[in-house]
């Protein structure tokens, strides 16, 4: 059995054990426990919130300066690397989610424990630009997907996310013979023990084309510090390590360094393979390192700048014929690298409508922060934390009467 | 590309502008802003855990299942006041039978409300000291009290003459 399908297999399972939630242990859902005729009527007339994560789009542009190519002294590399000339990238990256279904249960020994199932629908529109100086037509490999993801966070400190991202990609140079299908998934689980505060560990597995190839990785990361507090350092291998410093509710810093790539099927009109293939596939990789401003201007809209150097940069050129039947890391004919070179990341996110109320709420913290670190599409490229928000000294002023009003009874002005 | 891009960003520019009128003062009549909401609930947060001595362990359990209670019982005061809303409003020209029906279900709201309470405290007790169960109710009814506090702090530095 391939690794693909044993993902698809495992997100199968977790996807039945969340629409199996009576199966075991004792369970009081809020939905269906005793007071039934209270939640019967909250269902009949309320606009009640269905789900914890909010509908979210995301927008960003992340771009490279100019850099020569290095490439192995051989004359076919030195040939390829003369053909191409100098290298940068651009990329514009659209993505979404949206829950479709979420249930909350109160479940454990006690009853204690509200876990909650959250099944969301994702999609990704992504346009890679490598640019080469050299070439007369440029490629634009596109990149298209529509996904799903299952979180389970249960017992109080555990979180399960499968991530399921099927995804199209292609050469608009020549779109008919370069559209292939590949999928992307993820399987993690994120522990937040507690009995100690402030700290969580993520454990999981990864099929991912982040580092210009077809891998699948171990996923090992952990977080120090309050995802809602000041400070937190986070390092999750192999997407990104951050250091976060939120002064108050609208703003954070973040340093971090985060890996980027892709890979994709690439027309060989330009012949830069000399065989016969009409498509060969690049891949591409680096390593951002850099500042970056997050600004919660509402509760619904957030955008950021970021910028620094970009290390590392690679990529590689596969021949399809050569690595045809094998489902492991191709290998390629041409690899390059440029030297660190300034990157500029800028993006808006938005969310819509009503979410039940997480405030203080430390494991959906952690689903939150899940979702957004592992990015629909295998891009790393989030929308970032917006739902986490951190308490700050003016939140006491300017409450206006309106935000109370419902908190608020004739009898407590006595 | 490049026209969804512009389509986008106006879009985007439009949704920004709707944010900045959605945040401007508004009268007493209106619902709560979705600012205002989340800085009563980070503060609600933040009185309960210090006036509770919450540890983190706790705080960890405490917090999905009082924030799903109150979620409820949220909705059924806004079902309620929209009740008492008909009922200011209208009470000349409806009928003997819906006015009965409204007042049926006000009573009926109240009991809903007192069972999710009661629902709220049994699962409290297994998670919660009794000494901080006890003190909860209190650090309820003393937010409301530092709410209407903060409130009228404001209203005397906006309108120090206490005239409309």
């Amino acid at each position: 059995m391939t690794i693909s399908y044993s993902f698809r297999l495992i997100g199968v399972l977790a996807l039945s054990i969340g629409f199996l939630p009576q199966a075991f242990g004792k369970t009081d859902s809020l939905a269906y426990s005793s007071a039934s005729h209270v939640n019967a009527l909250l269902r009949e007339r309320s606009r009640e919130a269905k789900h914890y994560i909010r509908p979210t789009l995301w927008i960003s542009n992340f771009g490279t300066a100019t850099q020569a190519l290095t490439s192995r002294n051989t004359v076919a590399a030195q040939n390829i690397t003369n053909r191409l000339g100098n290298y940068r990238f651009a990329q514009t990256n659209l993505g979404f989610y949206a829950p479709i279904y979420t249930q909350a249960k109160f479940k454990g020994n006690d009853t204690t424990h509200l876990n909650t199932f959250h099944l969301l629908v994702t999609a990704n529109l992504l346009n890679d630009k490598p640019q080469f100086s050299a070439l007369t037509e440029q490629h634009i490999l596109y990149k298209a997907g529509i996904g799903m993801r299952a979180i389970w966070a249960f017992g109080s400190e555990h979180v399960i996310l499968y991530d399921a991202s099927p995804f199209v990609t292609g050469d608009r140079y020549n779109k008919a013979t370069t559209r292939r299908f590949l999928f992307a998934s993820t399987l993690v689980w994120n522990c937040t023990p507690r009995s100690v505060p402030g700290f969580s560990f993520r454990l999981g597995i990864t099929r991912t084309f982040l580092l210009g190839n077809r891998f699948s990785l171990p996923m090992v990361g952990f977080r120090i510090g309050r995802l809602d507090g000041k400070f937190y350092f986070s390092a999750q291998f192999p997407r990104n390590a951050v250091l976060v410093y939120q002064p108050n509710p609208k703003i954070s810093v973040t340093a971090f360094t985060r890996v980027y790539g892709g890979f994709y099927n690439l027309s060989n009109s330009d012949s830069l393979y000399f065989g016969t293939d009409s498509v060969i596939q690049f891949g591409r990789t680096g390593l951002a390192n850099g500042l970056r401003l997050d600004v919660r201007a509402s509760k619904n809209f957030s955008f950021f700048l970021s910028g620094g150097m970009a290390a590392n940069n690679k990529i590689w050129l596969y021949s399809s014929s050569f690595n045809q039947g094998t489902n492991r890391p191709l290998r390629h004919f041409y690899d390059a690298k440029t030297v660190s070179t300034p990157f500029i990341h800028v993006g808006v996110s938005f969310r819509f409508g009503k979410a039940k109320n997480s405030a203080g709420n430390t494991l959906m913290y952690d689903v939150f922060d899940l979702n957004n670190t592992i990015d629909p599409g295998d891009n790393n490229d989030g929308p970032g934390n917006g739902e986490i928000r951190r308490s700050g000294k003016n939140d006491a002023k300017k409450i206006q009467y309106r935000d109370v009003s419902d908190l608020i009874e004739e009898t407590d002005l006595y | 590309m490049k026209r969804f891009l512009h389509i986008f960003w106006i879009v985007a520019t439009l949704l920004m502008a709707s944010e900045v009128y959605a945040q401007a003062p508004a009268g007493k009549n209106d619902g709560p802003s979705a600012s205002g909401t989340e800085k009563v609930q980070a503060l609600k947060v933040a009185f309960i855990t210090k006036r509770l001595s919450l540890t983190p362990a706790e705080a960890q359990v405490f917090w999905p299942i009082y924030n799903e209670y109150q979620e409820k019982r949220d909705n059924l005061r806004k079902q309620a006041q929209e009740d008492r809303k008909k009922v200011r409003e209208q009470a000349d020209k409806l009928t003997d039978e819906e006015l009965q029906k409204l007042a049926d279900s006000e009573i009926e709201f109240r009991k809903n409300d007192v069972a999710l309470q009661a629902e709220m405290h049994e699962k409290l007790k297994k998670i919660l000291p009794a000494r901080k169960l006890a003190l909860l109710y209190v650090a309820e009814e003393d937010f409301k009290k530092e709410l209407i506090r903060l409130l009228s702090e404001d209203n005397a530095t906006t309108n120090p003459g206490g005239s409309k």
